[in-house]
């Protein structure tokens, strides 16, 4: 592939975003019926569904909590995701440390002591693949988890920046995440501000990791509003139904 | 933060196929946007639409914007952009919109390099021309039909962009084209608002610039010239099948994807490809980490259409065809660039790899200078070039009248090479004048080190004169009142300036005081440049396109207008003048700093002064010459106490292992009337160069240091990397040869080891001379850098041993020294700079803005260098030439320099001056004069016959005849006295070369030895005289075996030491003449007494 400028001089990207900008955001709840909760999100072209079954009576005896409700993440790509069918089998270390990021990051948001004895499924599935995928992950189960009605106590919003050419630039895409830009992923409760992970796995130099966070969860605030109004549009929704 | 300003997405899916040759689909999304400025002066919309970019967007905006006073603006299609490039980068031609459409298919076509040379253009904000980014604009952006072909796409997308700007505009927008005459039907269907027209590049150039002759010329070549991608479709068109036949072994170049997966798997190597001086058919590119050797490709076929200085993919050759590296003077070359010479020289003994082309990845032609063939027939369209550079191949190229550019220096440029033709098809653009002149020469000179035409008339566009401030006879400088109250006033201080005679622009001035309680303040005060031009100024822009001062041998090409250089800003005497200074405040008895201050002062120099002066003054004398009583008396003490403050500071920086080098061939020319080079003077060495060059480091080093500490990530810094071991092989080779060891672990010990040589070769000053030339041809260049693209620890500046150095006191003639007062005055929050900055923004604080100042400023000093260097021989010559013409030889006495294998440079130091001699001629055949056997320098052109030669790199040459007793050796550094003769040629410079006349054989015993060795050898020999005598006329072996029998108690372990001894003697190859040899004899003896007598 030829060396493709990710950041023109003129401050455009390869998308015709600039540096500060998020892909558009589509997202949806209640798309299953069968689930307890469920979202479905477009974040540019990286497409998630989220379902959430809970809470319900534990599965596992064994790793049950009298005190606190268990959560349990499922994360899966579907093989379709990308240009290049992948199969990736369920227990892909890649795709267990994705579900373990989610758990840990959603752990704490949910008022786990309110459900003893109970557990909480999320289970996470990646249609199409165009990078952010962690960040897609955790705003669709927000959304599922707020669908299902679940306990939390704000919402959790992702979303990744990356340093292109020491431009710090949010919501990377696929072509700018697979040339080497370090990219970090930040979830924050935005009611508070408070973080909830920051995740990173490339080099990025330290002068620079301020103004990459920073504008990171700047980029959650926005994602933030966006599902708020999904959320609150759904809520009226079903309000108005009622009153019907 | 910014609300979400694109208005809609589309998605772009297009196929592609994979190294693993599945094809897969690729989905890219595409945001439209309704922000995309028009980027024009002339908007009519309130407020301008680029204001709404700035607003969300805090980089500094772009400055060239699309002018209001142009009559039109020029949309190029690709098929201009692929052909007339070269007309693009024309500096006439203004007001040029870049569409997106191009840049993007460009860089899907792997077209870089075209891609980098629009963005030169759109960068130079003296072009006004911007890029438009018309597929991500809402307005514009034009999606494919089905069925429709991406070209015809693309002209739909730049007609659509057209009507957008004529309509946002209303001026006349011209669209380029070579395959395209009518824009197609458009939307709405009125045709009312022609604003938009469409051209070629002839119909444009004909209504626009028809008076323009270069243009006229250049597009009517451009037309005709076969371009590299019309071979392409050529053969894609004809199905593979060649339509000529191809010549000399030339082939196809394999496809890029080939080449890529190559190079992944390391099958193949890339690199830059170099050819060695001269020597065309031979060329070399560096093997890089995996086999640490370079690879040599030799013969034209296998160099396979490849161009000095292209990105080449490389195939190794199978091992049986490896072979060493010549080290031959290449016949008719000039000298190269000498790192490139030395570091193919260097492991002459190593066997390297060798290889083919077998593609190109990046072509890296550029201007050259070229002379018509000699005798070529004058009809025929086709004519042969032969560059000035003797690297690169002939050039063919079409001209209609041959004899008009007969004899003349013409610039041409390479269009293509096919393998069809034995040379490459170039065009001829410009011509420089007749050969052999003068001022033909030096615009040669510049055109070949890709100095700016607009430099070399020394012109600056009265735009930017208007900026500069007035100074005239009427009315001249004076600084403002509230820069006076601004600035600390040091005007009562005594400063004063040290420079050569005549100088007209001073940068740097001097002072020192006393300061109560033991302390003295030592200052440094630079012209304030950075003060008159303020970043992004029109001068700013030109100042950093030309990056230095070129100085050539008699002229000056300015990187300032002279108002500045000569007069505002130079630090002339009894005026004032704005200045930015550093004060160091020091301890006066240990001269350790203790405080440092640096800012903008008000100065007035007392003197300027000339090192001559100076050194009068420092010498003793209480009146300099032209120096008034009263001033000699004012300076004296100053400079005295100058002398010890920066003595001191030298002895501190040295002890940390700071190397003194110096350039050997710095010389001067007096020229007297019509050019005439009267004599040649080398440049010598006073010690208060040296002091003032030590102030002068000190400040530079404190400044980097400073900066470095205000910008972590964008100081501009000079670094100077730490050499390998593998550089200074020769040096070693040519110290043994001579009894040093050079111990260059590290710059300590390197210094330390060529103090000694200089401390024990006081009786011949040229081998220390030419030791450090070696020392300083092996290590690295140094460069620029910016901070933030290097790790901390590579800061360091090998040759002055300092951790943090940069360039701050030169800036009426280096720009790299305006970038680092403008970094240093940002640091220490000076106002005018911090307002500066508010007020239009900087990008003298952005790593990637430094990093690509320091990229060009390295790349022009270099060129600049080399300029030099060549102007430097073009005097040499023309003074050989002036000085030989009346019949008598010029003889001259010089040091062997550099031994080859087919014959030795010898470096002339009254004339600054390395030539070759050549002991075999072309043919092989050995050429070594008969002068050195009858001493009669009328004989140099009669050959000894039947002699064979003995070379041994890089130490010893040997010439052994029948008609001579014993061989005539030449030994690295042995004097020898040389006729210098010219080569005249037609198609390149006059070349010195010279014919040994003699050697001088006084200056060869001069063996260093040690006390004792010195003791014992004397003793020794008058103990065995009788044997000595033997010795002299005979060989190695002759005299070991007389040894042998006159030392007869010796036992057999004696003997084993003294074979020891013998095969050293033969590792080390005969680099020791009789003498030596026989010295080592009696030392062997000397030892074999000393053990007897321990026994």
């Amino acid at each position: 592939m030829s060396r493709l400028e990710l950041l023109t001089p003129e401050g455009l990207r390869i998308d015709g975003r600039r540096a500060n900008e998020l892909r558009r955001i589509t997202a949806k709840t209640s798309v299953f019926s069968k689930a307890d909760g469920s979202a479905y999100i477009e974040q540019g072209n990286t497409k998630c569904l989220a379902a959430v079954y809970g809470p319900r009576e534990g599965r596992f005896r064994q790793q049950m909590q009298s005190d606190l409700a268990l959560l349990n993440v499922e994360f899966n790509v579907a093989p379709f995701s990308t240009s290049e069918r992948k199969k990736r089998t369920k227990n892909d270390k890649r795709s267990l440390e994705m579900a373990t990021f989610i758990k840990q990051t959603f752990e704490p948001v949910i008022l786990r002591r309110q459900l003893p004895r109970s557990q909480i499924d999320i289970y996470l599935q990646i249609f199409q693949h165009d990078g952010g995928v962690l960040q897609c992950c955790i705003n669709a189960a927000t959304m599922a988890l707020i669908d299902a009605g679940i306990p939390m106590i704000d919402y959790v919003c992702a979303c990744s920046a990356g340093c292109i050419d020491k431009v710090p630039v949010l919501d990377l895409n696929n072509v700018e995440e697979s040339s080497d830009t370090p990219e970090l992923t930040v979830a924050v409760l935005p009611r508070t501000g408070k973080v909830n992970l920051v995740e990173m796995e490339s080099r990025l130099h330290i002068e620079k990791l301020q103004s990459v966070t920073e504008l990171a969860s700047q980029g959650c605030m926005q994602v933030h509003k966006v599902l708020d109004s999904v959320i609150r549009e759904n809520t009226e929704y079903l309000r108005d139904r009622m009153n019907a | 933060m910014p609300d979400l300003v694109y208005y809609d997405r589309a998605e772009r899916s297009f196929f592609r196929k994979t190294r693993s040759n599945a094809i897969v689909k690729l989905v890219r999304e595409q945001y439209l946007r309704g922000d995309i400025p028009c980027m024009s002066e002339q908007c009519p919309a309130t407020p301008p639409c680029q204001r709404l970019q700035d607003n969300t967007n805090n980089s500094p905006k772009h400055e060239g914007l699309l002018s209001l006073h142009a009559d039109h603006y020029v949309i190029p299609d690709m098929s201009i952009v692929m052909r007339y490039l070269e007309i693009l980068e024309q500096e006439e031609l203004t007001g040029i919109i870049l569409s997106q459409t191009i840049i993007t298919s460009l860089q899907q076509h792997d077209k870089m390099r075209t891609y980098r040379k629009l963005r030169q253009i759109i960068s130079d904000t003296r072009r006004n021309s911007v890029v438009f980014y018309n597929e991500v604009f809402a307005d514009t952006r034009v999606p494919r039909l089905a069925g429709e072909t991406t070209s015809e796409r693309d002209w739909r997308a730049l007609c659509r962009m057209a009507d957008w700007y004529g309509q946002h505009l209303g001026k006349p927008i011209v669209l380029l084209s070579e395959v395209h005459t009518t824009p197609t039907q458009r939307m709405d269907q009125q045709q009312e608002n022609s604003t938009v027209s469409v051209r070629t590049m002839k119909q444009y150039i004909d209504q626009y610039w028809g008076d323009h002759a270069l243009l006229q010329n250049l597009a009517q070549v451009l037309a005709e010239a076969v371009l590299e991608d019309d071979l392409e479709r050529i053969r894609v068109s004809s199905g593979g099948k060649k339509l000529e036949p191809a010549v000399s072994g030339y082939t196809e170049y394999k496809p890029m994807e080939e080449l890529e997966a190559g190079i992944k798997s390391s099958r193949y190597f890339s690199g830059t490809l170099r050819c060695r001086s001269g020597t065309r058919d031979t060329a070399y590119v560096n093997g890089g980490q995996k086999l640490e050797k370079d690879i040599l490709i030799i013969s034209s076929e296998n160099i396979n259409r490849a161009v000095h200085g292209d990105m080449v993919v490389v195939e190794l050759l199978s091992e049986n065809n490896w072979m060493t590296a010549s080290s031959t003077i290449a016949y008719g070359g000039t000298t190269e660039d000498e790192y490139e010479e030395t570091r193919l020289t260097r492991n002459v003994n190593l066997t390297h790899p060798t290889g083919r082309v077998i593609g190109i990845l990046n072509r890296n032609w550029r201007s050259y200078v070229a002379t018509i063939q000699e005798d070529t027939p004058s009809n025929g369209l086709f004519h042969l070039a032969i560059p000035l550079d003797p690297v690169i191949p002939k050039i063919r190229i079409r001209h209609h009248d041959v004899k008009l550019i007969q004899n003349q220096r013409i610039v041409v440029r390479i269009d293509s090479w096919p393998t069809s033709s034995q040379y490459p098809n170039g065009h001829y653009v410009r011509s420089l004048g007749p050969i052999h002149q003068l001022d033909t020469e030096v615009s040669a000179i510049l055109v070949e080190h890709g100095i700016s035409v607009s430099q070399a008339s020394q012109g600056f566009s009265e735009a930017s004169l208007k900026e500069m401030p007035e100074d005239s006879t009427s009315h001249p400088w004076k600084p403002e009142p509230n820069e006076v109250a601004r600035r600390k006033d040091l005007r009562s201080l005594t400063v004063f300036s040290i420079d050569p005679p005549n100088c007209q622009d001073i940068d740097d001035a001097l002072s020192v005081r006393d300061l109560d309680n033991g302390r003295m303040e030592l200052g440094v005060h630079i012209a304030d440049v950075s003060y008159f031009v303020k970043e992004n100024l029109l001068t700013d822009l030109e100042a950093r396109a030309r990056g230095t001062t070129v100085y050539l041998a008699d002229r000056r090409f300015d990187m300032l207008p002279s108002v500045l250089s000569e007069r505002v800003c130079s630090l002339r005497g009894d005026v004032d003048r704005y200045a930015v200074s550093v004060l160091w405040t020091l301890d006066s008895k240990t001269f350790q700093v203790l405080d440092t201050w640096f800012g903008r002062t008000l100065i007035r120099s007392s003197c300027e002064m000339e090192y001559e002066q100076a050194q009068q003054l420092l010498d003793g004398a209480s009146v300099a010459t032209n120096l008034s009583v009263s001033l000699s008396q004012k300076l004296k003490p100053n400079v005295e106490k100058l002398a010890t403050v920066l003595r001191a500071m030298r002895q501190q920086r040295l002890a940390k292992g700071a190397l003194e080098l110096e350039s050997s061939s710095e010389v001067k020319f007096k020229i007297g009337e019509n050019h005439n080079v009267t004599d040649i003077i080398p440049k010598d060495g006073l010690e208060i160069h040296g002091l003032v060059a030590e102030a002068m480091i000190m400040a530079n080093s404190y400044v980097g240091k400073r900066i470095y500490d205000g910008f972590k990530d964008a100081a501009i810094l000079r670094r100077h990397p730490p050499p390998n071991a593998g550089q200074f092989e020769m040096l070693v080779k040519a110290a043994e040869s001579k009894g040093y060891r050079v111990d260059f672990s590290s710059n300590r010990a390197l210094a330390l080891s060529l103090e000694r040589i200089v401390k024990n070769s006081a009786d011949d000053p040229e081998i220390p001379r030419l030791m450090k030339t070696m020392a300083t041809v092996a290590m690295n260049e140094a460069g620029y850098i910016s901070s933030g693209h290097y790790a901390v620890d590579q800061y360091f500046h090998y040759g002055l041993a300092l951790e943090f150095y940069t360039h701050f006191t030169s800036p009426i003639r280096r720009y790299a020294d305006v970038v680092a007062h403008r970094q240093l005055l940002m640091c220490v929050q000076d106002d005018v700079a911090i307002s500066d900055r508010q007020n239009k923004g900087t990008s003298m604080t952005e790593d990637s803005k430094v990093n690509d100042i320091c990229d060009h400023l390295n790349l022009k000093s270099r060129e600049s260098k080399f300029a030099q260097r060549d102007s430097t021989e073009l005097f040499q010559s023309l003074y050989v030439l002036q000085h030989t013409t009346e019949g008598s030889p010029l003889i001259e006495s010089g040091v062997i320099a550099e031994i080859r294998s087919n014959g030795f440079y010898v470096f002339i130091p009254r004339l600054g001056l390395k030539g070759p001699v050549f002991l075999i001629d072309r043919h092989g055949q050995p050429a070594v004069p008969l002068s050195l056997q009858s001493g009669n320098s009328d004989h140099d052109e009669e050959y000894l016959p039947n002699c064979t030669i003995d070379v041994s790199i890089p130490t010893n040459i040997s010439v052994q005849t029948a008609t001579l007793p014993h061989p005539i050796q030449f030994n690295l550094f042995d004097h020898v006295r040389v006729s210098l003769k010219l080569r005249k040629s037609h198609a390149h410079r006059h070349m010195v070369y010279m014919t040994l006349v003699d050697l001088e054989h006084t200056q060869i015993t001069s063996v260093p030895m040690s006390k004792d060795t010195l003791m014992k050898t004397v003793m020794e020999s008058s103990n065995n005289s009788h044997n000595n005598n033997e010795y002299h006329g005979d060989n190695i072996e002759g005299g070991d075996n007389s040894f042998l029998s006159s030392a007869t108690a010796m036992s057999k372990q004696e003997i084993e030491t003294r074979r020891q001894l013998k095969k050293n003697k033969k590792d080390q190859g005969s680099m020791y003449d009789f003498l030596e040899q026989f010295r080592k004899m009696s030392i062997a003896a000397c030892s074999y007494n000393n053990t007897k007598n321990t026994d």
